[in-house]
């Protein structure tokens, strides 16, 4: 547990497309807005965009994850989405992993009982479950192992055993692909760990979302080195939902900003968009996440 | 889970059964026919061990067929004969299919309609109609609580993974709220009779119902043919279900207007259902439009039309909803980026609303008795197949054991491929016993076991006779106008009474089997009108006019999409390349078969180097040193001249025709579509096998004289519309280019212009006979060319179609005004200026190189200006959205 104050962080992500071919049309879909929770508050979220659009609206989803719709129909050659967001992170309750249930009372838990913990129980567009996803968690859970501790060595299992390589694979890689290559980025591994934890019938949440980084010892912190970053949540009953970051090995506390959640990548998307025309698309991201103090 | 079984088992032993039926079959062919009998059903012998629809199980005729009997058995064999080629006629030339275009193996599955109505008596029918309106009306609340509190997942009625494994329950159909604040406007079930008599569900349909169109063409169909029988039949018209479908979409818009714009959305020419839509769209007179003739501006879903984009209320959708908003979906390929959020804001009413497919995913047919108990209190009136889903334990057990009894069926109906290839696979009749255990081994809960239920039989003619066929009845419902949608604690009769209007009748399919599975695609084949007999004399409800042979003009002026406006363009571009085409190769092919051997007729070459240039057949012909290394003409022209690959032989310029016009088709009358229809059908392949030259230019005849009549057609009977405008357009700019071509062709290059070619090409021309009249002297130059080019009175002059063009393209809206002549105006007035101010003599000259440069200049000339105005048309009207891109990032 790295920090143990409330943290304050300002957050922005910029987002550049430049397109090779005029773009006639967009439109756009952005989850962006970070959420508010038990133990983080947005404290201001501004969303800047060029061209600036004609229309835009907000949302919630049913994940309760903020919407941002917006729509371009002037012609344009380039597209700059800038969020700026203020954000508190308190640090949670320290989780004891030995004093947590047995995960089997979990995977038989009544799902009519917690239909909020169910819906993240089933395979998604992007996670399959089979029964090589459930023999390399079984290695961690192990019979009556209580759920948070087997699921910290899980964590710590794909952080050893995976290799983090950015480039590898895209978004749509399957997740089949990253286990027998055992290559990755952070989303990568998020699925896979869900796609584990699922395939023994345990609910888990994919989170979307950034982490502070910390610069080595008497360097500077670089400015807009950061990226998005994403790990899981898994239902852990009367314990509600307990983090996790296979990426970095760790359980997510005031390092951790979360923006979204859902079932797995496709539901929590940072920039879905679609557009017509454009040509060869070239897409730059900078985000840069600042302590304020 | 044990579902509901009813009191229908089959066992093993109705697998010899089956067999019985399929002896029986075999046994009964070559009855005598109908009409040498005063009686028509005396030739027809019912299967034994089923239900037949027609003879109890004494052998007697059910009341009900009493009638027809005797009509029908009055009929001579020859009036019979006659009836029912009339009714062959009526499916072919409506182009009643269930089939695309660009079917690789040029197949078009026309459906077999039986001439002898399914009859279902009034008492029957009650029982029916109340039992789908209460499974409609379950199914309506189902949905509402699914998108909204699941109390029936938190009450244990359903399992909560039966709904979030559905590969079709997204996330962004649980916000939108319903049209009409009801899910389900539209429905359709399948139904079947049980050799016990009692009626069963097969499957249900609440996506995208398709198939009341062709309900609607087989009763026209039939009660046309069969006129007096129907009247006297006392038999529910059909026109009621369509006025009460039509009214019920316009309510669902007038929140918005008081007269909203309500358009059908059709999945394009590449369905299936293609033909169907269109065919409905036309009878209800609705706008069919494509995904593409859709945007989204302001929050509110636009239809791109030449007088730019207008606001669309309602949208009839007879299209699935996977990726039917490429934005929320996160698809590719055709779609309405960000209508769902328009949905969401109430500004578009969708029917039914987006997210109504996932309940008719059979595992819904499992629980549905449950579901009705917990939604209703009560008990189905009309049950569903027995069915079991692999996801519980027991019921998985019972599946394996009864592998080879039940249907294997996905639990998820699943329309595109998503996930495994497992799930693709709505179908596992052709799979082994292994494959189907393994099936279920590996994803259980992905897997429904469903009771075969033997289909009841009927009589079909067939070669001459009435053989039993096999019957399954798809029926329709669509929801009532005023909504009482509540949750009533009376009988699930009573409070499902005024919610759904059932379709009186509906669309009875054949099978040759008993058991055929019950989710074989459908893909045309037998099928029969439904008659629903009423007690007291029906209420004559008038069908509305489908014979009209154009639209209202405002209308059509107002709502043609650009697409279909660019359509109406290629359609008339197609029939004068058609045309020009068919002309050439027939009067090539007439000197081919002539007296004179072919290496003699001296104005060949010419014409054979006019078919080179536009594609029909191999350029090698038109070079004389090539040509002597080919085979000879009259071997090859036939094939070339079918050859689909080539894109300008003569086939594949009637197919483009064809295509352009399924594209349009539900503005074209239905003469006019009865004459491409025939075309098309003049140019299957099979007509051509074994053909000689004399039967080649018999085919090319009929092409020229089918055109002649669209032409006429065009011209006499279309409104002058815009549709027409542009139709006109595309014809006039095709013509002129294709008359500039063959003087080119034929005179440009020739230093000496011979008798017989003057006299050929104005027999391409078509001036002939006007040549003759006019001029009654020997053929020259200057004179048939005047005839050709600048006679203002010829209609196949140059001149004529530059003034026709010029006309119709300056009565196109303007859509930006501005001081000057936009460049459309402006680039038809040069080509008429340009043919205008031809002088004759100039043009006959020969220069000092022995060229005719005063006509070379000409020809340059209009093949410059016109191809430039066909674009200039295109950029300014037809508005063309491009594919869609997503984007993504990668984290």
């Amino acid at each position: 547990m790295p920090t143990t104050k409330t943290m304050t962080y300002q957050i922005t992500h910029t987002t550049l497309y430049r397109y090779a071919a005029t773009v006639p049309e967009c439109f756009n879909t952005v989850r962006l807005h970070p959420r508010d929770l038990q133990y983080q508050r947005c404290v201001s979220h501004e969303l800047a965009m060029s061209p600036i659009p004609p229309e835009s609206s907000t949302r919630v989803d049913p994940f309760g994850n903020r919407i941002g719709n917006f729509s371009i129909y002037q012609p344009h050659n380039s597209l700059k989405l800038t969020a700026s967001s203020r954000v508190e992170v308190q640090p949670k309750p320290a989780v004891n992993p030995t004093n947590s249930p047995p995960w089997e009372t979990i995977a038989n838990f009544d799902e009519a009982s917690d239909l909020a913990a169910a819906r993240f129980k089933t395979e998604s567009k992007h996670i399959r479950c089979s029964d090589a996803f459930a023999n390399y968690a079984r290695e961690s859970f192990t019979p009556s192992r209580p759920i948070v501790e087997a699921c910290a060595d899980l964590t710590n299992r794909i952080f050893t055993d995976f290799n983090f390589s950015p480039g590898f694979t895209t978004v749509s890689t399957p997740v089949e692909e990253v286990f027998e290559k055992r290559r990755g980025v952070c989303q990568d591994f998020a699925h896979f760990q869900i796609a584990c934890l699922r395939s023994l019938g345990l609910p888990a949440r994919y989170v979307s979302g950034y982490v502070r980084t910390i610069p080595p010892p008497g360097k500077a912190r670089l400015v807009g080195a950061d990226a998005s970053h994403a790990w899981i949540s898994l239902f852990c009953g009367d314990l509600g939902w307990v983090s996790f970051d296979p990426t970095n090995n760790s359980f997510p506390d005031t390092d951790h900003i979360t923006l979204a959640w859902g079932r797995d990548y496709f539901d929590v998307c940072p920039i879905q968009g679609v557009f017509i025309g454009g040509g060869k698309t070239v897409m730059e991201v900078e985000v840069d996440v600042l302590p304020l103090d | 889970m044990n579902g509901d079984q009813g009191n229908h088992n089959i066992n093993s032993g109705q697998r010899q059964l089956i067999q019985q039926q399929q002896q029986f079959q075999s046994s009964v062919g070559g009855m005598q026919s109908a009409g040498s009998s005063t009686r028509f059903f005396d030739q027809y012998v019912a299967p034994p061990n089923l239900y037949d629809e027609i003879r109890d199980a004494t052998g007697q005729l059910r009341p009900q067929w009493l009638g027809i009997d005797k009509s029908f058995g009055s009929l001579s064999p020859d009036v019979f004969q006659r009836r029912l080629t009339q009714i062959r006629r009526f499916v072919h030339q409506n182009g009643i299919v269930f089939s695309s275009y660009g079917d690789p193996n040029d197949r078009k599955n026309h459906l077999q309609l039986d001439p002898v109505p399914q009859l279902i008596d009034a008492a029957t029918w009650e029982t029916i109609s109340a039992g789908l309106k209460q499974r409609a009306q379950v199914y309506n609340l189902l949905l509402e609580d699914l998108y909204g509190p699941q109390t029936l997942l938190s009450g244990g009625v359903i399992p909560p993974s039966v709904i979030y494994n559905h590969p079709y329950f997204e996330p962004a159909f649980e916000d939108v709220k319903p049209a009409g604040d009801r899910y389900l406007h539209f429905y359709a079930a399948q139904l079947v009779r049980s050799p016990l008599g009692k009626w069963w569900v097969v499957s249900d349909r609440s996506d995208a119902p398709g198939g009341s169109g062709f309900a609607l063409e087989n009763r026209l169909a039939i009660s046309r043919t069969f006129s007096n029988v129907f009247r006297d039949s006392n038999a529910h018209r059909l026109a009621g279900y369509f006025i009460e479908m039509k009214s019920f979409l316009n309510s669902l818009g007038s929140t918005n207007r008081s007269s909203p714009h309500v358009v059908m959305l059709t999945a394009g020419t590449g369905s299936a259902s293609y033909f169907e839509d269109a065919y409905l769209s036309q009878y209800l007179n609705i706008t069919l439009v494509e995904s593409p003739d859709l945007t989204v501006r302001k929050n509110r879903v636009m239809m791109k039309t030449l007088g730019g984009l207008i606001p669309i209320d309602v949208i009839y959708r007879r299209q699935h909803c996977v990726g039917f908003d490429p934005l929320e979906q996160g698809t590719i390929g055709p779609g309405i980026a960000g209508i769902l959020q328009v949905a969401r804001s109430g500004n578009v009413a969708i029917s039914n609303p987006p997210g109504s497919g996932i309940v008719e995913s059979p595992i819904f047919m499992t629980f549905l008795p449950r579901i009705c108990q917990a939604l209703l209190g009560t008990e189905l009136m009309l049950p569903g197949v027995g069915s079991w889903w692999g996801g519980d334990e027991a019921s998985l057990k019972l599946i394996r054991d009864r592998i080879d009894e039940l249907e294997l069926v996905a639990a998820y109906r699943t329309r595109t491929q998503y996930g495994s290839k497992i799930r693709s696979k709505n179908n596992t009749d052709d799979l082994s016993r292994d494959e189907k255990l393994a099936l279920l081994d590996q994803a259980p809960h992905l897997w429904c076991g469903q009771e075969r239920i033997l289909r009841s039989s009927s009589s079909v003619w067939k070669d001459g006779a009435l053989t039993p066929e096999y019957l399954s009845l798809r029926t329709y419902l669509v929801a009532n106008t005023h909504k009482t949608n509540r949750r009533s604690t009376d009988t699930g009769a009573d409070s499902s009474a005024d919610e759904y209007t059932v379709m009186p009748g509906g669309l009875s399919r054949l099978t040759d089997t008993p058991d055929e599975p019950i989710r074989r695609p459908f893909q045309g084949g037998g099928v029969k009108d439904c008659w629903v007999l009423s007690d007291e004399p029906v209420e004559t409800v008038s069908l509305l006019d489908s014979s009209r042979s154009g639209k209202d003009p405002h209308r059509d002026d107002h709502y043609l999409s650009s697409r279909t406006a660019d359509n109406f363009c290629w359609l008339g571009r197609y029939l004068e390349r058609c045309d020009a085409t068919a002309r050439l190769v027939r009067a090539v092919l007439k000197r081919l078969t002539g007296e004179i051997r072919p290496s003699e007729v001296r104005e060949l070459p010419s014409l054979v180097r006019a078919l080179a240039a536009e594609g029909g057949v191999d350029a090698g012909y038109a070079v004389p040193e090539l040509r002597r290394q080919l085979p000879g003409l009259e071997k090859t022209i036939t094939d070339c001249f079918i050859d689909n690959k080539e894109p300008n032989s003569l086939r594949s310029l009637v197919d483009q025709f064809y295509f352009v016009g399924t594209e349009v088709r539900e503005l074209l009358s239905s003469d006019a579509w009865r004459i491409i229809q025939h075309v098309r059908e003049g140019f299957l392949v099979e007509r051509f096998s074994d053909c000689d030259l004399a039967e080649h230019m018999e085919i090319t005849n009929e092409l020229l004289v089918d055109l002649a009549a669209l032409s006429g057609f065009i011209s006499e009977s279309m409104t002058r519309t815009h549709g027409f405008r542009f139709l006109n357009i595309g014809r006039r700019i095709e013509r002129a280019l294709q008359i500039i071509r063959l003087v080119k062709n034929c005179f440009l290059y020739k230093k000496q212009i011979n008798d017989e070619l003057l006299e050929a090409t104005l027999e391409v021309a078509d001036s002939l006979m006007t040549y003759r009249s006019r001029y009654q002297s020997n053929l020259d130059l200057e004179n048939v060319l005047t005839l050709m080019l600048t006679d203002d009175d010829n209609p196949r002059s140059l001149v004529f179609q530059l003034i026709s063009l010029n006309q119709s393209v300056q009565s196109l809206p303007i859509l930006a005004k501005t001081e000057t002549l936009a460049t459309h105006q402006r680039l038809s007035m040069e080509a008429l200026h340009c043919a205008r101010m031809v002088q004759m003599l100039e043009l006959c000259k020969l220069d000092g190189a022995g060229r005719h440069s005063g006509l070379q200049d000409l020809c340059l000339s209009m093949e410059s200006t016109l191809p430039q105005l066909s674009v200039s048309i295109s950029n300014q009207y037809f508005i063309h959205s491009g594919p869609i891109h997503q984007m993504n990032q990668n984290g």
